[in-house]
Parts: structure tokens; sequence; C-alpha cells
């Protein structure tokens, strides 16, 4: 993306981003930066504001502090995902991997590290946003209900259906699990699992995608033979298992 | 034990020699008067053929040599005497108890008694020096069973009291390792039990001293995460101003602008670095190993460097990958040999190759990873080779630019190397070029602990 650009956003109403960070000043010069980008930008300065705002269904995404005092961005990013699906970016501390996947196992769905290139905070906002209006844009050529053993995936409703009830998942476990039913019992690597998931490319040392299909594993549960549905190539990828049933 | 099991016998002998000392005291004091009072009696009461039947009795029963003595000194019964007795005998009537030994190990005993009739008499017996105290003496099985039980007393004792005195010294050094490798809540409390000597108070300060350190190195932690915080926060405020001020720039701004990005860049990565140094000098970073497979690591940190390296038009070359793993704290590692790389890439000469090896060295079972990193440069003064590893040290003073880093990578890999039990050091090559190796021990095994994300 050149500089000065904004993307073209005219296909959908500007996006209403809530930025959650004690720090005023930086508050401050992010919305600057995003409302010259086209978005929609608010700020509150603590967490408890920032879970109320959160949840009040005015906001598209939000951009989370980890380091904020009173209810810690742990806390606050726990009371949101409990409650919401609400796209969460988290800010951390450079250096600090615990951070992050911590975040990450959470619930976030990607994080930006401090201190950071606001264009790719910009950048980011968008892959996240793509995910989630994927399901409302012109994608007609892909199906748009993908089942496979038990589970039923709808791409236009973005809900997933595993036997008699609904999974909950966040826009980047979402997204992951359609690449893989798009391609069942294929190894798909780790760069185009990251470029399609989070909209960016990866990084070295890169945890979350890690911890996304932790979570992933997790929320779906195992088959019914206890067989993991996911499956690690090491140093490769990842691999949704075809389980012999439907081979 | 030794020493106490032979104290114990050495007394036994002791008091057994004591005690036949004693013996013969109570025999010349108590037995020789009742000996001769009876012998007296004997002889005025039934005459001397009587007399004869006794001391021809104490002969066959007791093995006692036997003479009666009138006050004249001649043996009543006229037998043949040995002269010692016949002088004895003499000397007793002094009315002084005499013995004496005779070299044939006999020894005799002469007591002056008065008989029925008021005449004096001096009965002298003769015993083996040991016979005195024949009755008392104990056959040689029994001896043996005392000494034995004497041992396994003493055996027991010792054992007791060793466990009583090192128990606490064992739980001190329970706590101890335990404080070593991490555990900051590490005590050795209730373990030390109820006593009230100075092993007892040795434990409670090591408790007081753990928790002095306890406290110490949070106080540190949070310290260092405050720093963290408060030196990022304007440089992240610089950053997005930096990217707002972009958008309205004139191209002829943009060297600047770069250039500014270039610096604030900078100052993070020494931030972050002087950060990371101050954890592990601080020893607030302590290890808690996994298993970290070296190999991967440095085929990794090889492959990202040559990337790099091929824009400056210098290459990285793995020559060799032995499969090593050890245990310890992966991204420490990463960086440790990531900051000798880079700092071998920046002073490689142009068009030259940085050569990377990793090999497994195995002797007397153990096994140490040994990985070398071989640049093409200018190599280092002798007399530096030791001080590259120190914070901020640059050869030839000059706060060299061109040449890249903070002056803190090595330092940290120093740092991180060591914190593992390992070892670094440099040399110059002869054709050129510095040798940085990296050595560290491999786990003997490996602590198998499932990762908390399984990795792809």
């Amino acid at each position: 993306m050149l500089p000065g650009k904004t993307e073209n956003t005219a296909d959908w109403p500007a996006t209403r981003v809530l930025v959650v960070d004690d720090d005023v000043e930086l508050c401050e010069l992010v919305q600057q930066y995003l409302r010259s980008q086209g978005f929609h930008v608010d700020s509150v300065y603590d967490g408890t504001t920032g879970v109320a705002n959160a949840l009040s269904n005015s906001y598209d995404m939000v951009i989370l502090d980890v380091m904020l005092p009173g209810v810690r961005g742990f806390e606050a990013l726990r009371q949101i995902r409990a409650k919401s699906a609400i796209p969460v970016i988290m800010l951390t501390a450079r250096g600090e991997d615990v951070d992050r996947i911590v975040g990450l196992e959470i619930g976030a769905d990607d994080y930006m590290p401090k201190p950071f290139n606001p264009r790719e905070l910009a950048a980011r906002i968008h892959a996240v946003l793509r995910r989630t209006n994927a399901g409302t844009s012109k994608e007609s050529h892909s199906p748009a209900i993908l089942c496979l053993d038990d589970i039923r995936l709808d791409t236009r409703a973005r809900v997933v259906h595993h036997k008699t009830r609904d999974v909950e998942l966040t826009s980047v476990e979402f997204e992951l699990l359609a690449q893989f039913f798009k391609s069942p019992g294929q190894v798909l690597t780790r760069e185009e699992l990251v470029k399609n998931a989070l909209g960016r490319d990866l990084e070295p040392s890169d945890r979350s995608l890690d911890v996304h299909i932790s979570n992933l594993r997790r929320k779906l549960g195992s088959f019914e033979d206890d067989t993991e549905r996911i499956r690690a190539i090491r140093n490769v990828g990842y691999v949704y298992v075809v389980s012999n049933s439907s081979l | 034990m030794v020493l106490v099991s032979a104290t114990l016998i050495a007394s036994v002998v002791t008091t057994q020699s004591q005690f036949r000392a004693l013996r013969a005291e109570e025999f010349d004091r108590t037995v020789m008067p009742l000996m001769a009072a009876r012998a007296a009696d004997i002889l005025d009461d039934h005459g001397m053929g009587a007399l004869a039947d006794f001391l021809s009795s104490l002969q066959t029963t007791l093995h006692w040599q036997a003479y009666l003595f009138d006050d004249e000194g001649k043996e009543i019964l006229s037998q043949p005497t040995p002269p010692e007795a016949g002088a004895m005998a003499i000397s007793a009537l002094q009315s002084v108890e005499t013995r004496i030994q005779t070299p044939r190990g006999t020894r005799f005993a002469a007591t002056r008694t008065t008989g029925s009739t008021g005449t004096h008499y001096v009965l002298v017996i003769g015993t083996n020096v040991e016979s005195v105290t024949d009755v008392l003496r104990a056959p040689i099985q029994v001896q043996i069973v005392r000494a034995a039980a004497v041992l396994f007393i003493a055996g027991f004792v010792c054992f007791w009291l060793a466990r009583y005195i090192t128990a606490p010294v064992r739980h001190l050094r329970a706590a101890t390792h335990r404080l070593a490798t991490g555990n900051l809540s590490a005590r050795v409390g209730a373990s030390a039990g109820n006593r009230n000597d100075e092993l007892a108070e040795l434990s409670r300060d090591f408790d007081h001293m753990a928790e002095q350190i306890e406290s110490l190195i949070s106080s540190q932690r949070r310290l260092l995460a405050d720093i963290s915080h408060e030196l990022r926060s304007p440089l992240a405020r610089l950053t997005v101003a930096l990217g707002l001020t972009r958008l309205h720039a004139n191209p002829e701004a943009a060297s600047g602008l770069d250039r500014i990005e270039l610096e604030a860049g900078r100052l993070n990565t020494l931030i972050e670095s002087l950060l990371r140094l101050a954890r592990l000098e601080g020893g607030s970073e302590l290890l808690e190993g996994e298993p970290v497979m070296l190999h991967q690591i440095v085929s990794e940190v090889a492959a990202d460097a040559d990337f790099e390296a091929q824009s400056r038009n210098r290459h990285v070359r793995l020559t060799k990958t032995d499969t090593c793993t050890i245990s310890g704290n992966k991204q420490l590692l990463r960086s440790a040999v990531e900051n000798v790389i880079r700092n071998a890439v920046n002073y490689t000469a142009e068009g030259t190759d940085v050569q990377i090896a990793l090999q497994k060295i195995s002797s007397n079972g153990n096994s140490t990873a040994l990985i070398s990193v071989r640049d093409h440069g200018r190599g280092v003064p002798e007399e530096s080779l030791a001080d590259i590893f120190l914070p901020f040290y640059r050869v030839g003073d000059a706060r060299d630019r061109s040449s890249g880093g903070s002056g803190l990578g090595l330092s940290i890999t120093d740092r991180a190397i060591r914190l593992h039990g390992g070892s670094v050091r440099a040399v110059n090559c002869p054709d050129g070029g510095l040798l940085i190796e990296l050595s560290l021990p491999c786990a003997a095994k490996a602590k198998a602990e499932a990762p908390k994300v399984p990795p792809a």
C-alpha cells in the first residue's frame, strides 16, 4: 500500500474502530492516522470502559493494549471474548513472546508489537476485516456450505455446526477451518495458512498460527475415535485429517 | 561409627582388666581371710587330717596351691613348699598382707589368721594369675557375642545419630537446590522440625535469605518491566507520528523521514538488547528447561541470515549440522546464535562467506554441541579476543556504525550461553577472519515436557 492512499471502503460503511490504551497521546496519534485511512475511530483509556464499549455493539474492531492498568489487558480481552466475537488486535511489548501467546490463546485475532508502524496496523485491520466480510462480498465462486464428517461450515453466515450444536469461532479460527475444508486431507503450509487467515506474511518465531490452531482443536474436539482432527506436519504445516468413514 | 564402636570395645576391655584387678583385690581382702579362718578352724577342731583334705580339695577343684603355716613359719602338713610361700608366711606374720607374683605366673597371697585357740596361722594360696577371676570371667563364646552386641548397638546408635545430625543438612541442600534452579518460593520451612540447635537456626536463616532473594528478584523484574514500558511509550508515539508525517510529506522529505525511522529502529533494538542483558545479568531470567533442537535453530537462523546477507553481497553457508538437543530456553539460544552470525555477516569482507557448523562431540559419555561461526573479516587483535564479549566493547574504540550492531549482541550471547552451562571463545583464523565457538553441554536426557503449543 502506498502512503497516503486509503483503501477503497466504498463497498461498506466506514469501519468503526475502538482503541483501548492508557497512553492518551498515543491514542490521539493513532486516531489521527486511522481516520486519514477512512476509519471511524474512538479511544478509551481504561479496561472497564473498553469492555463496556466493545460489547455495546457500536464497533467492528477493537485495538487493545495488553499493558492496561486496572482491569488488565488480558482480563479485558477475556471479558470481551466471553460475550462477543468482535475482532480484537492486541498491542504488545515487542519481544514479549508470552504476552502474544497468552493473548492469542484467550482469543485475540492478531497482535501488533509496540512500537509499530501505523501503516502496518492499518494493514492488519484490513486483513481482519477482509476475513469477517468475506462472506458478504462477491466470493460467489466458493460454495456457501462446506461439510466434512460431523462438521458443517456456512461461509455466508460464518457459522460452524458440529453435530447438534453451534461452535463459536473467532474470525481467524473460522478462516483457518474454511481453508482446511476447501482442501481436506491436504497439507497446507504455515506460510499459506498465515497469509490467508491472518492476512500477512509469516514472521520468524511466529507462534500465533500454532496458538490459533490449538484453540481451534480445542473448540472442535477430536473425532469419535479420539484421533486428532488437525495434524501438525513438522517444519511444513498442518493438515485436516480426513477420517476413514468419509473416504 | 568405627570410632564409636572402637571406643566402646576399648572401654569394655579396659573395664574387664580393671574388673580383674578389682576381683584380685577382693580375693585378697575377702576370700583370703575367710579361707584362712576356715583352715584354722578345721585344724583346731578336726585335726591335721581334715586340714589336709581341705587343702587338697582346694587344689582339685580350684587349682589353688594352699599351704598353712604356723606362727613360726613352718608348714604344718610338712609338705614341700615353694620358697616364696615360706618367705611370704614369715612376713605375713608381721600382720601385713603380702602378695607376690612369681615369674612362672603363679600369684601367691598370704593372710594371717587366728585360730580358736588363739594361735596365729598363715594361709598362703598360690593361684594362676588369671584363675582368681576364673569364676568371674566369661568363656570365649560369650565374649564374642558381647563384642558383636557392642558393635551392633554402636552401629545403630551411630546411624541414628548421623541421621539426626544430618537431616536438617539434607533438607537445607534440597531447598538450596530448588532455589538455584529457579523455584524462588523454595524454603526449608517445617521440614526442619522442632529442633532448637544451630542447624535449625541455619535453616531459618536460609528461609529468611530465600525470602529476601525472592522479593529482590521480583522487584527487579517489575522494575525492568516498568522501564521497558516507559522507554517504549515515547518510541511508540514517535513511530505513529512518523507514519502521520509521511502521509503529508513532500518527496524531498522522504530521505529525512527514512533516517528518523532508522534511528528509531536502532533505539528500539538497543532498548530490547539492554533489557535482555539486564535480565540475564540480574539473574531474573532463570532457566526453565525445555527441549530445544539446536540443529533446527541454527539452520533457520543461518537461512534468514543468508537471505539478508545476499542483499549486501555476502553469503552464509551451513557446512554441517549434527542433531543436538539441549535443555534450555529456546528464545535465548536463538538470540545467542543470531547475534554471533549477524556479527560475522557485518564484519566479513564483501563477496565472502560466513561459514557455520554445528557439531556434536562425544567423550566419556558426555556430549557437547559445538557451534562455530567463521567469517572472513579483519579478525580481532589477540589481546582483545576475550574483550569482544563485554557489553558495548568495540575493537578500535570507534563507534563504527558502518559495521552495524549496538555492541551488545556478543555480550548477550556470552551471558545466555553461560546460563546454559556452556562457554564461548573467539580465535583468529590463520588465513584471516575470526572464528567464534559456542559450546553447550547436551542434556543427558532432555526433559520431555509436553510443549504448551505443539509447533508445526
